[in-house]
């Protein structure tokens, strides 16, 4: 993405995408070029604040989980998950070890839909250069049965254990309200075992679609485990040197308000990091199955990555590990005694951190003796990716050049932000350009 | 391949038909083969349609009346109708959805959509609205898995 000499303008430009339509949020780009140079280049967010964290302020904490659902229709399992294991440090509760497995089988099945979704329907018509999803199944409809095959089984994932993939209600403090039967988790290992080859044909595919280089220097953030590729538990972690437990987030990252955007702006100890599947994969490389290790650096895989676009890669092997952590789990299934822990409320202050398939989120909770909330922060991955995503797009665009034509800057810019797969550019045409040249 | 019933919509008023239908139909004992899908997203509905060999989609849509009325949408002329679950999320909604599964390969003649006009967006969802579509959609499946 060089800018050849030629290319440096000698005009100035004023380019205004005034709406980024999409379902989660609504947003918008501008920037503003002179003398060759960025001005301003701003993602706006002016999506309503929608004050969940007061919502739940004096509720219960058995409602906690089905509130926090609400947050995200893409990812309600990030925002249970989190809201629950934060609770659970207030009131004690260690996760047992089938507790914790079933939990990873429901957030794999979290990020597989989300990733095969994104990588099928988002990410590939870009690179490939169709118009849409649509139009990218007729040329090529086995690629794209396939990856709504593999998004398919990530929601037989929820509702195995979440009793429906619609804000699933199988998720309670302590565990989980019903185990899934013998027969249950039996079918889903048949379609674990025929989704195996499958998803190993989907990431050479998607390892092989043309994304441009996009080198960048950048942080990242995600959690790491002992033994895991980071999830649900563990550490937070960073390529600069940060190694915290979930509870010193706050010492750490300090959110902001900016005039163009509802959404806050975080920052770790000052500057912009980067959240979602490829710092997760840079720094738990090691952390996956030998087999996936061995499977990517056949495929010319090298971690860590400063290609933003290796992004993609990361998001198919953690669709790979999805479905390879799952079988290895649920093959040696076995009925609980009871599917939650026992335990006693009481008064305090909870933090916990996961990774949701766009990247961490962080949730603190303070509850009163009688199991009532009286303070709650969730802080989501696509705020605390906001910054990175301005930064990326500035260096993106400069290095293209700003020569090139309000087209191929807008096929740049939508490129760079759906990258993310942040909430905000879930559409497949979202940025609608409004372009005045000086 | 399964007998998919999938019921499109979200927890706000009478957005909620299409998750209420399947809610009802989940108290029925109906074939193993009968499958429920309470959809979260239209995004959802191409791949449960190529896993199944027939299907009934259930979504409300801004009409002009009466509040209640239901009605058989033929997929071809889905376009005409405002369904509430129509924008969908990621931008792909009922009708991107089924273009989609057809451009896969789905015979689009084996779906039947059911649609509940509730005028208004903000329509409060009646009660007598639900059993009214659960005996329809029953009929229609005793009826197809009698010729099937």
């Amino acid at each position: 993405m060089d800018a050849s000499p030629e290319l440096v303008p000698t005009r100035d430009i004023d380019i205004e995408v005034p709406l980024l339509t999409r379902v989660e949020g609504e947003g918008s780009l501008e920037f503003t070029a002179r003398n060759g140079h960025i001005e301003k280049l701003q993602l706006c967010i002016f999506e309503p604040p929608r004050l969940f964290e007061k919502f739940l302020e004096g509720q219960d904490f058995t409602e906690v989980p089905h509130i926090a659902a609400r947050v995200c229709g893409v990812c309600p399992i990030a925002y249970q998950m989190t809201s629950i294991r934060a609770m659970e440090k207030v009131f004690g509760v260690p996760e047992n070890p089938w507790v914790h497995a079933m939990r990873r089988i429901i957030y794999y099945g979290e990020w597989l839909q989300s990733h095969a979704l994104h990588i099928n329907l988002f990410a590939a018509p870009d690179f490939l250069g169709f118009g849409d999803a649509l139009e990218m199944a007729n040329r090529f409809p086995e690629a794209v049965r396939r990856g709504m095959q593999l998004q398919s089984l990530g929601n037989d994932m929820l509702r195995l254990l979440g009793g429906r993939s619609v804000h699933p209600i199988g998720l309670r403090v302590g565990g989980f309200h019903r185990a899934p039967t013998k027969h249950e988790v039996s079918d889903l290992v048949d379609k674990l075992l025929a989704a195996h080859d499958m998803v190993r044909e989907f990431a050479v595919w998607a390892v092989a679609l043309p994304c441009p280089d996009d080198e960048q220097d950048y942080v990242s953030v995600a959690i790491r485990h002992p033994r895991e590729y980071g999830l649900n538990e563990g550490r937070l972690v960073s390529d600069a040197g940060l190694d915290i437990d979930f509870s010193e987030y706050p010492q750490h990252f300090r959110e902001h308000q900016v005039a163009h955007s509802t959404a806050h702006y975080s920052m770790m100890d000052g500057r912009s990091y980067f959240l979602g599947p490829l710092a997760r994969m840079n720094l738990n490389f090691d952390r996956l199955p030998l087999e996936i290790q061995d499977f990517a650096r056949d495929l010319g895989l090298v971690f860590p990555a400063r290609n933003m676009f290796r992004n993609v890669a990361a998001r198919v092997l953690e669709c790979y590990l999805a479905i390879v952590d799952s079988l290895k789990i649920l093959q040696g299934y076995k009925l609980p005694t009871r599917p939650w822990q026992d335990f006693t409320l009481r008064a305090g202050v909870g933090h916990h951190c996961t990774e949701a398939p766009r990247g961490m989120i962080y949730h603190r909770f303070e509850i009163n003796d009688r199991g009532r909330v009286i303070a709650a922060t969730m802080i989501p991955p696509t705020s605390q990716n906001q910054a990175r995503m301005e930064q990326n797009l500035h260096v993106a665009v400069e290095r293209f050049g700003l020569a090139h034509s309000d087209d191929e800057l807008r096929d740049l810019c939508e490129k760079v932000i759906r990258n993310y797969d942040p909430c905000l550019s879930c559409s497949t045409h979202f940025l609608k350009l409004r372009v005045n040249r000086a | 391949m399964t007998i998919l019933v999938a019921g499109l919509g979200s927890d706000q008023g009478a957005d909620r038909f299409g998750w209420e239908v399947i809610g009802a139909l989940e108290t029925f004992v109906l074939p193993a083969l009968v499958t429920l899908v309470a959809c979260r997203s239209p995004a959802e509905l191409t791949s449960l349609l190529l896993s199944s060999r027939y299907a009934i989609i259930i979504d409300a849509f801004l009409g002009m009346g009466p509040p209640g009325h239901l009605s058989i949408i033929d997929p071809d002329s889905l376009e005409d109708f405002e369904l509430c679950g129509g924008g969908g999320a990621h931008g792909i909604g009922v009708v991107e959805a089924i273009q989609l599964a057809r451009a896969l390969g789905y015979p689009i003649d084996h779906c039947q959509i059911i649609g509940l006009d509730v005028t208004k967006p903000d329509m409060r969802l009646e009660s007598a609205w639900v059993p009214m579509a659960v005996s329809k959609i029953l009929a229609i499946l005793t009826n197809h898995l009698q010729i099937c």
